[in-house]
């Protein structure tokens, strides 16, 4: 009697399908706006907090130009991610109101809003968003649709249409053994015992040894012992739950039914080894309690009465141990080491949903963890809690930062004052136009030196001059009396007066260049500066309004600041103060569980102990 | 005996079951929760607004659109390179020296791009070089560098950096453009 109501209680549990389907193999996202990669970046590492805020900027900024059309959709996505319900249903129903989206947006949009009833536990809500879903749709779509539907329709007991579903699913490339273990879990409840056990058996031959592989496989073969247990195929359940690794996360559970699987046969011998494996195992786990008072019960039936009475005792006393567990874990709970642990651990980079907790549990407070987190109320109020730690740590490091941000503006302030008289100095006493017209008048000087080839226009300042000396050397030399010696200063003058105009006439083309080049070179830097001029006129305009929008926003974005640290602090507190009460519930309960497991080990411990001298007195009549 | 054994337990077993099925949440911390939750919702929202603003102002106050220059990273496939760092230079001046977390390489092998750097530069020719870092094919220790030299004018400047497989080589290959 004790085996069968827990086994069915187990059964119930074990042969429920499974809710998240775990991506796999996706092609690398096509982008074609960096912003919209940004986002991807933050995505793909689960941090839907900055995703969505990357994303929210990249819209603002307009720097979504070729993801426009998803970028709704995908905000969506991320917000529901996020645990946003109230803004995705928002913004899926903006979706759906809106005519211009085609037949793949509104099937994704309400199969989104699906998710988010489904998620409220609204499951005729969810039912009903679902059966909007139809037509075409993309592989990837219609998988997801299907196994959420099929789900939903589980939910409800109606297993044939979440057959039907999952069968017309099964073809597509994003199928995989996950839709197909809740198909065979759909086939079993439905009563189709053998097709459902073949689709869990196809599970367990997966040869891959990946954690992922080898968890689905421990969970079909768990669901194929508890399946046979329940026809009363003790064989093969026996077998399938050996196949359950030994230091797995279900092996308590494999080792339990495996026991009643011999029980069942009548073999108590058999049943002793994998309850008396696990009744060394850590009294924590409502399996191994159960172990407690199995191992005793298997030697009662094998008339083994002395030793079941020594096992009950000592069960007795591992169970009040337990207790006494239970209770230290209350006091710490209580004491707040629960958030304390909690606070100490990362919060994350705000990424949502799947945040991972990996805490040790080394704690009174974090002991039972694990029975604690198999409650989806009590891991929301863990993700809610990190997600507040989160938000309060993101919200200190702003107050710091725009703190500084006053400075940082007082500072751009003080410079640009600095730098304003010079600035407005160029501004109203623009060089440029007299510099232009003197470039104008060099250009037009240049242009008749060619024109006149004035080879002498070209001269530098001391070629000119030496040109000068010796034209005054000649008017000198006119003066003085024709003898050989002045004949002979003529001479000298006109050769060195024809040297320098040789070599103005020889280099005049390639100093015309020259000259050219220069002022193209004037012309240029003339242009340059103009912008520059253009510049500051524009900068000058801009900053003396920039400043004091700066400001304004500085001063609204602190008082925002100051608003939500207090609700957040109020939040966080509230939150906190909800999970403690949740978890020593929790613990609560249990306590009651062992306590009602206690006084039915002192009651088959009475009943061995009359067994027991029964058996004597038959002996000693015999 | 075994009958009175059995009849004990099916008083108790009921107690057992109801307290395995019940969950642990009464109807005061189930208001409770359903309260917190819309307002840690509204919370999110309003942090998610906050934060945007500020990523803004931050942007606008510190990087104006005039100086703005962003340099980000992506991945085309990837598999010829296992990334570990990247160094980024501007006019040979040490800007970022990137070590990026296996989550991270994750990311960009998926489709992400990292917003590596973002700075000011003044107007005129600037030389960007990157040094990427990493495992090669086979496992070899790798270091490449890319470089490009653009000229900044007014308005904001991406620079993209993307590490791309060559199959024909069967190297990686290492590029940086501008986007306009």
């Amino acid at each position: 009697m004790l085996q069968l109501g827990c086994k069915a209680l187990l059964l119930a549990a074990l042969l429920a399908p499974i809710a998240d389907l775990v991506a796999r193999g996706e092609p690398a996202t096509s982008v074609k706006d960096l912003q919209y990669g940004e986002m991807l970046f933050y995505y793909f590492q689960q941090d839907y907090f900055n995703s969505i805020v990357h994303l929210g900027i990249a819209r603002e900024q307009q720097r979504l130009p070729n993801h426009a059309d998803e970028a709704e959709l995908m905000m969506g996505g991320l917000v529901l991610s996020y645990g946003m319900r109230n803004k995705a249903r928002e913004i899926f129903q903006r979706l759906l109101d809106d005519e211009k989206n085609d037949l793949s947006v509104h099937n994704r949009a309400w199969l989104y809003l699906a998710k988010i009833s489904y998620q409220r536990g609204d499951f005729a809500g969810a039912l009903d968003a679902i059966a909007h879903v139809e037509g075409e749709m993309m592989p990837a779509t219609r998988t997801a649709t299907a196994n959420l539907h099929s789900l939903l329709l589980m939910q409800k007991g109606r297993n044939a249409e979440a057959i039907e579903l999952l069968e017309n699913t099964r073809s597509g490339k994003h199928w995989t053994p996950y839709l197909k273990y809740n198909l065979g879990i759909a086939r079993i409840r439905n009563g189709e015992q053998e097709n459902g056990v073949q689709e869990l058996v196809s599970i367990t031959k997966q040869s891959s040894r990946s954690a992922e592989t080898s968890m689905l496989r421990d969970k079909a073969n768990l669901a194929l012992g508890y399946s046979f247990l329940q026809t009363g195929e003790t064989g093969k359940s026996r077998q399938a739950l050996e196949q359950v690794r030994l230091e797995g996360p279900l092996s308590n559970k494999a080792l339990l039914g495996a026991g009643w699987a011999s029980a069942d046969a009548d073999d108590y011998s058999r049943a002793l080894v994998p309850w008396t494996e696990l009744s060394a195992r850590d009294p924590a786990d409502p399996a191994v309690q159960e172990s407690l008072l199995a191992v005793p019960y298997a030697l009662t039936k094998m008339n083994l009465f002395g030793r079941a009475i020594q096992k009950y005792k000592q069960s007795i006393e591992a169970l009040n141990d337990e207790k006494i567990n239970l209770d230290k874990s209350i006091v710490a709970i209580r004491d707040g080491q629960l958030l304390r642990y909690l606070q100490e651990y990362d919060a994350g980079s705000g990424d949502g949903w799947l945040q991972k907790l990996n805490l040790a549990a080394d704690s009174p407070a974090l002991r039972y963890q694990l029975s604690l987190m198999a409650s989806h109320d009590f891991q929301e109020a863990v993700k809610n809690y990190r997600d507040l730690a989160f938000l309060e740590k993101n919200l200190t490091k702003w107050n710091s930062s725009i703190a500084a941000y006053d400075d940082m503006l007082a500072s751009r302030q003080t410079r640009y004052q600095s730098q304003l008289p010079a600035a407005t100095h160029v501004l109203k006493n623009n060089p440029l136009p007299a510099l232009q017209q003197q470039h104008a008048r060099l250009q037009d000087s240049l242009g008749q030196t060619e024109a006149t080839s004035n080879i002498k226009g070209l001269a530098n300042h001391n070629e000119k001059r030496q040109l000068q000396i010796l034209s005054s050397i000649e008017k000198q030399l006119a003066e003085l009396p024709d003898t050989p010696k002045t004949q002979e200063l003529h001479k000298k003058q006109r050769l060195l007066y024809g040297v320098i105009y040789w070599q103005l006439s020889n280099e005049f083309k390639a100093r015309l260049w020259k000259i050219r080049q220069q002022l193209s070179e004037v012309e240029r830097l003339a242009r340059q500066t103009d912008k520059v001029i253009g510049r500051l006129a524009q900068a000058d305009l801009d900053t003396t309004n920039r400043f004091s929008g700066f400001e304004s926003r500085i001063a609204a974005q602190k008082s925002l600041l100051k608003n939500l640290r207090k609700r957040t602090d109020k939040a966080i507190y509230a939150q906190g103060e909800l999970l403690q009460q949740l978890a020593i519930n929790e613990l609560g309960a249990q306590k009651k569980r062992i306590d009602i497991y206690i006084v039915q080990a002192r009651f088959a411990l009475a009943q061995t102990y009359d067994s027991s001298l029964n058996n004597a007195a038959g002996r000693v009549q015999q | 005996m075994e009958k009175k054994y059995y009849l004990q337990l099916q008083v108790i077993l009921p107690a057992v079951l109801m307290l395995l099925f019940s969950t642990f949440t009464n109807a005061d911390s189930t208001d409770t929760a359903a309260g917190l939750d819309e307002e840690i919702q509204s919370l999110k929202q309003d942090i998610v607004a906050l934060n945007r603003s500020l990523f803004m102002l931050e942007e606008e106050l510190l990087f104006p659109s005039n100086t703005q220059v962003a340099v980000f990273l992506s991945m085309d496939v990837g598999e010829f390179f296992a990334l570990d760092s990247v160094q980024l230079k501007i006019d040979n001046k040490e800007v970022s020296n990137y070590l990026y977390t296996r989550r991270e390489v994750e990311a960009l092998h998926r489709g992400g791009v990292q917003r590596l750097y973002m700075g000011n530069l003044k107007s005129g020719e600037h030389e960007i070089v990157a040094i990427f870092t990493g495992k090669g094919p086979n496992g070899r220790d790798y270091r490449r560098g890319a470089e490009l030299v653009i000229n900044k004018s007014l308005g904001a400047r991406f620079v993209e950096l993307t590490i791309i497989d060559n199959e024909s080589s069967e190297q990686p290959d290492f590029s940086v453009r501008e986007w306009e």
